[in-house]
């Protein structure tokens, strides 16, 4: 019989074992009655010699070799009763650990998606590096055309590379139904690179990127395909606009391949050789170029992204050098054309570095990564908490159960039998925690992944975070060491052989926790000063939290947010040509003005805290640059009604008028911030600077507050605006129209007037400016509540486990108090008894807690804005709030205590 | 567990007395009690309490089998057999007593 057969037939083995030890016994009988004994007799002498039946057998089953396996069920069976004897304990011990377990899952599941897990649909993703230059001001990923076709050309054996932009969104439309989608404008190479294979069709080789204009094809998602097309494999050949051009679907990418920016999910790749057919004009840095032109020819736009992949074993040193020595080449062609020494020796200095890729490129991942890892540690420290708790709650059941266990290990049980017993137990309480846990942890990282996102890096729509063996066996990590964590003190505590005073004593005063007579910090206490400590932690923590979001909320930024309404236009993925814009947008703000409640109506690049930004060098005549110095505005161009639009407030001089006409001299407004770095503050009106060394020169017209663009937090840099009248062929993305009431209830009116002034015209995202406001602020707002939140349910559990303790030292000195009552120790005295302990638990764990915060705020301090992490009135305000609740859950025991009646307390002795 | 630990040797010895007794053909565990102690001329008594975990260990080792089967008061009994493993481990230690005998008594006698 092998063991798993003789465990599922426990039973019956049992039975066989009984059946032959009982025939040895009649054997004996038999033989001693054959020998002239009489049957009373021989039974006699047979027990005798037999010795225990019972011993014999457990010998058996030791012998079995299977015994740990049947114990754990006899645990498993035990500690099941014992839960359903007290299912209040069960129940908050399940639920804190479910909440706690839950809480780390979501967390981790989300943390591992974004921080952790490898690019999805990708071959060998570690051998893939992104290349940067470094040795400049910033390192930067965007590489010219001709630079990465010089470099590809000089790749080590073995080596490849593929160029890309970053991820944009295109207008695609199949017939007449137009979806803004995700996508990149990449090289033949790329899907190469990626190891990536077509599901129908074909992906893009090596050809699709030699000719400039001449690849009117697209690769699409698997995704994409059975969301947009239901999976017809029919796709392929299929005619679509994408940005207004004409191109064909060439196949559909392998399945679960998204591209290289986890969270953000490509779901259309174009040739980048179409940049001038698609309009695409992003993110670029611009010398000697024209952008007007295409880019791909011109050595002086960069604007790609570069992979490369390296196998493994390799080193890429031998990349590196190679492509530094092209890009210096380069630059030497480039900063020849520059007079200045300071920029050529920045140039001289660079150097191609690279950043390994395999877990993809992602904005999003530098945005959440601080306040991800908060959180983790937030949720760790209230999952550490609640196991405190737990682990108090086991200590004090354990202590009731001393004399069963005295009993126990007095009549021959092993020691490590009754902690196994005893862990048997808490892991059941794991397990169940941890089952519940998972399960609210799935549906906790839902609500974590739509409250994730801040204003500027939403996440994608095509976001999932799927749960995967990582988060399971983390979940079952965790079960595991909370198990071990809140059960080995308890059993290593309650088992310890004391038996002589544990068996004589009674059962009242058998603890030696609690008694006066006792030790004074016992394990159940440090426990307790241990939560107070973290408690306070996670307390200044979200008050942190919540004073930062508070300042960013009360942030001036320089303009009104209220009755503002913004709305996305996209006039060049529609195809509009430049020559039709200045009709499209005299007609659009024409209607717009015309709608009754619309105060004013402008044109702009793009709105505050949009994400969008624009910026410029710039020169100004006679006040040449010092050497090192780069001199960079941020650059907007509006219409007149801009400035009425948000309230933006001047300070000097004057705003656009239909007078700055492309034939007028060029103007500009410029924010307080420039006028004053530059040019003297009061002096600024009328002087003048250049956006390059040799063109014309802009008249300072107009002085205006500083005004917050791209981040409440950020220091405001030199801004100027320029007339759109001045630019007539600027594609502008943004719509702002003052309201003269809610701004929200005109969005679908708003939108109808675009719609019908400008039908082809694409129209996103409209909304309130304050709406805006709220969603900069979403990952602030989404820290403060969550920290909030967890450390409110922290000091609820530290609260609970004080209580606890403190009740159960109580309950264990009824005799002690009554004595010192009967002796004549008033109501008063005894109250503070009781109380002095608890305040010397909370002011301990307090002052522990506060060296733990100062070390730990630290790491919290890039998220906090307008405080120091050491911030004195929150941690002394954290501190008191703690120890008046902690003495709070510590009277309601002392009060029990004192009054407790001498008569009935000593009668109990 | 207040129970003396016995010595290596001595639970190796029962261990292998037990084999050898089973050797001989099949036979349940109040036969092998018999024999022992009627071979030895009554100078080794087993006591139940070591032989059946012995026999049950064996087992688990596999080096005994066993089966049920009628006995000879017509009862059923079970029956141990050894297994071509417990044959095995019975020569091995039956040669490895052999040295250890020789060697004690050698070095008793050199002493003498």
């Amino acid at each position: 019989m092998t063991w798993i057969n003789r465990l599922l037939r426990h039973r019956e083995v049992e039975r066989h074992l009984d059946k032959e030890l009982r025939f040895h016994f009649d054997e004996m009988v038999n033989e001693l009655c054959a020998k002239g004994a009489t049957r009373a007799e021989a039974l006699r002498v047979a027990r005798l010699q037999f010795g225990g039946m019972e011993q014999v057998k457990e010998d058996c089953r030791d012998a079995r070799g299977t015994r740990w396996v049947e114990d754990l069920g006899a645990d498993l069976r035990y500690a099941t009763r014992g839960l359903r004897k007290s299912p209040g304990f069960a129940l908050v011990a399940v639920a804190s650990l479910a909440l706690g377990i839950g809480a780390n899952t979501a967390v981790f599941s989300v943390l591992d998606y974004l921080m952790l897990q490898l690019l999805p649909g990708v071959q060998a993703p570690r051998e893939l590096s992104a290349l940067a230059r470094d040795g400049g001001k910033e390192p930067d990923l965007r590489f010219s055309w001709p630079l990465y076709e010089k470099m590809r050309a000089r790749l080590p054996a073995g080596t490849s590379a593929a160029a890309m932009t970053p991820m944009t969104t295109l207008n695609l439309a199949v017939g007449a139904a137009p979806e803004s989608v995700r996508g990149q404008l990449v090289s033949g190479e790329y899907f190469q690179l990626f190891g990536v294979k077509p599901a129908v069709g074909r992906v893009f080789g090596p050809e699709d990127s030699k000719r400039l204009g001449g690849h009117p094809v697209a690769v699409i998602s698997h995704g994409y395909w059975l969301r947009r097309f239901s999976g017809d494999a029919s796709v392929v050949g299929r005619a679509v606009t994408i940005n207004g051009a004409a191109m064909t679907i060439a196949g559909v990418a392998q399945e679960g391949f998204v591209g290289p920016h986890p969270g953000d999910n490509a779901e259309v790749w174009v040739p980048l050789q179409m940049q001038q057919e698609l309009h695409y004009a992003q993110n670029a840095n611009m010398n000697d170029a024209d952008p007007k032109k295409p880019w791909p020819p011109q050595r002086g736009i960069s604007w790609l992204m570069v992979f490369v992949r390296v196998p493994g074993g390799t080193s890429i040193q031998p990349l590196l050098d190679s492509c530094s020595a092209v890009l210096h080449a380069d630059n030497e062609l480039l900063g020849g054309l520059d007079s200045d020494p300071a920029w050529r020796e920045e140039m001289r200095k660079q150097r191609v570095m690279a950043e390994p890729a395999g877990k993809g490129l992602s904005d999003m991942r530098e945005a959440v990564s601080a306040p991800l890892s908060v959180l983790m540690i937030t949720v760790g420290l209230v999952l550490l908490i609640a196991c405190a708790n737990i682990a108090n709650l086991l200590l004090s059941r354990a202590a009731s159960r001393r004399r069963e266990f005295a009993v126990r290990l007095s009549i021959g049980a092993g020691r490590g039998r009754l902690i196994r017993q005893m862990l048997t137990e808490s892991a059941l309480l794991a397990l169940l925690g941890g089952t519940a846990g998972l399960l609210a942890g799935v549906w906790l990282k839902d609500v974590l992944v739509r409250m994730a996102g801040s204003g500027q890096t939403t996440i994608g729509p095509g976001l999932e975070v799927p749960m995967n063996w990582h988060v399971l066996a983390f979940t079952a990590l965790l079960c595991l060491g909370a198990g071990l964590l809140f059960g080995l003190a308890p059993a290593l505590r309650s088992t310890r052989a004391d038996l002589g005073t544990d068996l004589k004593s009674g059962s009242r005063t058998a603890g030696h926790e609690g008694g006066a007579h006792g030790r004074r910090w016992t394990l159940g206490k440090l426990l307790v000063v241990g939560q107070v400590a973290v408690c306070l932690v996670l307390l200044v923590g979200a008050t942190l939290f919540a004073l930062t979001l508070r300042n960013l909320s009360t942030v001036d930024p320089g303009f009104q947010r209220e009755h503002v309404l913004t709305a996305r236009i996209d006039p060049r993925t529609a195809g509009i040509p430049a020559e039709r814009l200045p009709a499209l947008y005299q007609e659009l703000l024409r209607q717009v003005e015309a709608v009754p409640g619309v105060r004013t109506a402008a044109l702009s690049l793009y709105s505050p805290l949009s994400g969008a930004a624009r910026a410029s060098g710039f020169y100004i005549p006679g006040l040449p640059a010092a050497p090192g110095e780069s001199r960079v505005m941020q650059v907007n161009i509006a219409t007149p009604g801009l400035f009425a639009a948000y309230g933006i407030q001047f300070v000097q001089g004057r705003g656009f008028t239909p007078a700055d006409t492309e034939k007028a001299p060029l103007v500009a407004v410029i924010n307080q911030a420039m006028a004053k770095k530059y040019f003297g503050g009061s002096a600024a009106l009328g002087r003048q600077f250049q956006e390059g060394a040799a063109t014309p020169p802009f008249t300072i017209v107009g002085v205006v507050r500083d005004v917050r663009m791209n981040d409440l937090r950020e220091e405001v840099t030199p801004m100027a605006w320029f007339p759109l009248s001045q630019n007539p062929d600027e594609y502008l993305r943004s719509l702002d129209v003052r309201t003269a009431g809610d701004p929200e209830a005109m969005a679908s009116t708003i939108r109808t007037v675009v719609n019908r002034a400008a039908p082809a015209l694409p129209v996103r995202n409209v909304t309130a400016l304050s709406r805006q406001f709220e969603s900069a602020l979403r990952q602030e707002s989404f820290v403060a509540r969550l920290t909030a939140v967890f450390a409110g349910i922290a000091l609820l559990l530290a609260c609970l486990g004080l209580y606890g303790v403190m009740a159960y030292a109580v309950s264990r000195r009824t005799a002690e108090l009554g004595l010192r009552s009967a002796l004549g120790a008033t109501r008063g005295h005894v109250l503070w008894l009781v109380m002095r302990e608890t305040l010397g638990m909370a002011v301990v764990g307090a002052v522990i807690g506060l060296g733990l915060t100062i070390a730990s705020m630290r790491l919290a301090a890039k998220l906090l804005y307008g405080l120091s992490p050491e911030d004195p009135l929150t941690l002394a305000c954290s501190a008191l709030v703690l120890i008046a609740t902690a003495l709070f859950a510590g009277y309601l025991p002392a009060r029990r205590a004192s009054r407790v009646d001498p008569v009935v307390a000593l009668r109990c002795e | 567990m207040q129970e003396p630990r016995k010595s290596d040797l001595l639970q190796g010895t029962l261990d292998m007395l037990i084999l050898k007794i089973v050797q001989f053909g099949p036979i349940h565990g109040y036969g092998i009690a018999q024999r022992i102690q009627q071979i030895s001329k009554e100078a080794l008594q087993v006591q139940q309490g070591s032989l059946y975990p012995a026999l049950h260990r064996l087992e688990n080792k596999g080096l005994l089998a066993s089966d049920w089967r009628a006995s000879d008061s017509g009862r059923e009994a079970k029956f141990y057999t050894l297994t071509p493993q417990g044959r095995h481990q019975l020569e091995a230690e039956t040669a490895h007593w052999a040295r250890m005998s020789e060697a004690v008594g050698l070095i008793l006698r050199t002493v003498e």
